[in-house]
């Protein structure tokens, strides 16, 4: 199920939600676990087998470690903490790099969390959970398993416990949902559409200018659905008592890719940081072995995005700049007027993505030769056409996106609208003529 | 409490919003049709244990809940009124001219070269004619949205149409052209065929319907204003055969479906795979292999031929050529919309 259905908004929800109110506060947990599970099973019943294996064994994983350690026997710690790595980095590599099974919705997302908590109680940082149900509710919590945030058990650990209800988290988590909503369902997906226009002009027809408006397009697309997909998240989750971190903040509005993958996916950038660069070293080691260290950093992110080599590709591509940046790069920036810093980054950003959007290589090179004028056409009225339908639109999302009008986020009558034209949106999706009669 | 009024507004607001929703949807009772997209409509599937295991009955349940989603023609409005706030030329398809006209590209039907061929390899060149529809973005072009333009073929059909421009030759909210379109399009190929074509002060005009929303409206439930159906009448005292006769239907006109969403159908019911006319005046056999665009041009050929076959290919089950091989023919004659893609240009 996802969150922007009709399904979801007009079934799930309103059941949840009833269900979860009206039970004491100490049940909530199981409520939280089950109606999870129902979701997460929804269009794949048999991956609930799946989830469940992965609670359990981490469950158990977690009490081992514990214990190990109570006692002393470091060795047999660290060789159950191995065996959840190793089981959950294996979960995630046949399921998401083999080419056989379909791929279970949020795989990438809920393997990440368990090995946080593994982790964290293999280094001391957080105790181990005895309550089956409450450890349950964080791996399948459906607010956050499809698309993140990546919530660190030892963040929720408290109001996995403890987690009163009140009437303004109620309210914020209404506005936060909402408005998510509206991110993914009235600014991504109808912003796609004009990424999916610009593919389809012939390659006798492309210009320059749509070629940028293409890939500016997806990197929209890509920032709404994705943090409308958090906001939602972490919406829902303010809603039943949970505080998540956030996971975007208008990472458009970098000076510099440094800064942008500080504000871009921050829950990841921070899992890698925590479990992979700082274990291997950091930058405490000599710059051989820091630049190392962000290679592998920067290879497994991309990686982590999917099999297409072209995520790989991405990943390098930002781990490269991280590293000139740190080199020279963000020296000069600092001495240039700050629009520079923000025109430099927004660009490298926008390339970036054309990366991760087309899965073929040579076809990401192509395009990128586009942008740079390989069309031999700075606009025509291919160009015109589409910016005259869409180029409103665009404002919208470019205003949003650099953060430069936050205050209506807070307005509750925006909220309504944006949910109330999401619901016609929906709607409008499944709406399906048929010119001719029926055959 | 009072401080936090604000916040008891807001979730008491939404929790109603949310459960009006879910109520209206559970409360109405399904419908089997969609007229405006002329589709049948999912129904509430059975509960099977196979079908949840496999996720089917998942995704058919997601299927019913949208398509019989409460309001859901409402709801389609309210989202083409929004993207035309935002500025949208083209939505669905569908582009938004001046004047309240709505145009949409020209796709292929069927192939109806093939079609000219075979008929002229049986009859021969000389017996074999066809009247290529333009788009009406072909022909309205003053109309079109800025930024657009639709090709055309530069053939007598079209030139007298654009030619009469100005005048009611296509509907603003349906694909067709009027009878009066229909008519341009007769007179240039009767003229061509050395036929004398009925002048139109002649046939006498009658409206019909006069709030008629067409298969755009249909797709955006938005219009500036309704079109009007109007009928030019060349006498007809002949008779009517649907379908071989399984139809009992009669008449070039079905006056019932006036009320109905799909109103064009007032014109030899709709599309018919084959309906024989007997006109009771002029001579010879004449055969039309045509898409709907024919249904209001065929009152018109009633004036010259005594009998007349109107074959739709796409409908039509058996191979053509073969069906008239036991007949006489005197000539034949192929309506279709051309194939025209609007293009980026001015």
């Amino acid at each position: 199920m996802v969150f922007s259905s009709l399904i979801f908004l007009t079934r799930f929800l309103p059941v949840f939600f009833a269900v979860y109110l009206l039970t004491p506060a100490a049940r909530r947990n199981l409520v939280l676990f089950l109606g999870s599970l129902f979701f997460y099973g929804w269009g794949e019943p048999v991956y609930i087998g799946l989830m469940l294996f992965s609670a359990v064994l981490d469950y158990g994983n977690g009490l081992l470690i514990a214990r190990a350690k109570a006692k002393n026997i470091d060795r047999l710690a660290g060789a159950v903490l191995a065996e959840s790595v190793l089981v959950n980095l294996s979960l995630l590599g046949v399921f998401k790099y083999g080419e056989v099974l379909p791929l279970p919705v949020g795989i990438s997302f809920y393997t990440f969390q368990t090995m946080s908590y593994t982790i964290d109680v293999y280094r001391g940082e957080t105790k181990a959970q005895r309550d089956f149900v409450a450890f349950g509710a964080y791996i399948a919590m459906f607010p956050q398993l499809i698309a993140g945030p990546i919530v660190k058990y030892k963040d929720v650990e408290g109001e996995l416990v403890y987690r009163p209800l009140s009437l303004r988290d109620g309210c914020e988590g209404i506005g936060r949902f909402c408005m998510g909503l509206g991110k993914k369902v009235l600014l991504a997906n109808q912003i796609g559409l004009l990424w999916e226009a610009v593919q389809k002009i012939p390659p006798g027809q492309m210009s320059t200018a749509a070629a940028w408006m293409g890939s500016a397009a997806f990197a929209l697309q890509l920032y709404y659905d994705f943090s409308g997909y958090s906001d939602m998240a972490i919406g829902m989750a303010q809603m039943i008592g949970f505080h998540l971190k956030e996971n975007f903040c208008y990472p458009y509005r970098s000076k510099s890719i440094t800064e942008f993958w500080r504000r871009w996916h921050i829950s990841l950038g921070q899992w890698f940081r925590d479990y992979v660069y700082i274990p291997l070293g950091g930058n405490r080691r000599g710059w051989k072995i820091q630049l190392r260290n962000i290679l592998i950093v920067w290879a497994l992110t991309g990686i982590w995005h999917g099999k297409g080599w072209n995520f790989l590709a991405w990943g390098m591509y930002f781990g490269v700049l991280l590293i000139l940046e740190k080199w020279f790069l963000l020296g000069w920036l600092s001495r240039l007027p700050a629009v520079c810093g923000h025109l430099y980054a927004v660009l490298a950003a926008v390339i970036g993505m054309t990366v991760f959007a087309l899965e073929e290589l040579p076809e990401g090179l192509s395009w990128i030769g586009m942008l740079f004028g390989s069309t031999g056409r700075l606009w025509n009225a291919e160009a015109l056409w589409l910016l005259s339908n869409d180029g409103f639109l665009f404002l919208i999302c470019l205003v949003g996106a650099a953060g430069l009008w936050k205050k209506p986020a807070r307005w509750p009558v925006l909220w309504f609208l944006s949910f109330f034209l999401s619901i016609a949106y929906l709607v409008d999706a499944a709406y399906n003529p048929f010119l001719y009669f029926r055959f | 409490m009072r401080e936090h009024k604000k916040e008891l507004i807001c979730i008491i607001l939404f929790s109603l919003i949310l459960l009006c929703l879910s109520a209206t949807v559970l409360s109405s009772g399904d419908r089997l049709y969609s007229p405006w997209e002329k589709r049948m409509l999912a129904q509430k599937p059975k509960f099977r244990i196979e079908d949840v295991l496999d996720g089917s009955y998942g995704s058919d349940y997601e299927t019913w809940l949208t398509d019989q989603f409460p309001g859901r023609d409402w709801w389609v409005g309210v989202k083409t009124r929004c993207e035309i706030l935002l500025g949208k030329k083209e939505i669905r398809g569908i582009y938004l001219g001046k004047e309240g006209y709505l145009f949409s590209d020209h796709t292929k039907t069927t192939d109806w070269d093939r079609l000219e061929q075979q008929m002229v390899g049986r009859y021969g060149q000389k017996r074999v004619s066809r009247i290529h529809v333009p788009a009406a973005g072909a022909v309205l072009t003053e109309q079109l949205p800025a930024g657009l333009v639709f090709s055309h073929r530069e053939d007598e059909v079209w030139e007298n149409l654009y030619r009469h421009r100005e005048e009611y030759l296509y509907y603003r909210t349906d694909h067709h052209w009027t009878m009066r379109g229909a008519y341009y399009a007769y007179e240039a190929w009767a003229k061509e065929r050395g036929l004398a074509p009925a002048a139109l002060e002649d046939l006498g005009c009658e409206t019909v319907k006069g709030d008629f929303l067409g298969t755009h409206y249909g797709k955006l439930h938005y219009a500036k204003e309704a079109d009007t159906i109007e009928r030019y009448g060349p006498d007809f005292a002949g008779q009517v055969v649907y379908d071989l006769g399984e139809s009992k239907l009669t008449g070039l006109y079905q006056w019932e479906h006036l009320d109905s969403e799909d109103a064009y159908r007032f014109f030899l019911d709709g599309n018919h795979p084959v309906v024989q006319i007997e006109t009771g005046q002029g001579s010879g056999h004449l055969v039309v292999l045509k898409d709907s665009f024919a249904n209001c041009l065929v009152p018109y050929l009633t004036l010259h031929y005594a009998k007349i076959t109107v074959i739709d290919p796409r409908y039509f089950r058996a191979d053509v050529a073969e069906w008239l091989a036991g007949q006489e023919v005197t000539e034949v004659l192929i309506v279709a919309q051309d194939t025209i893609e609007a293009e980026a240009g001015y």
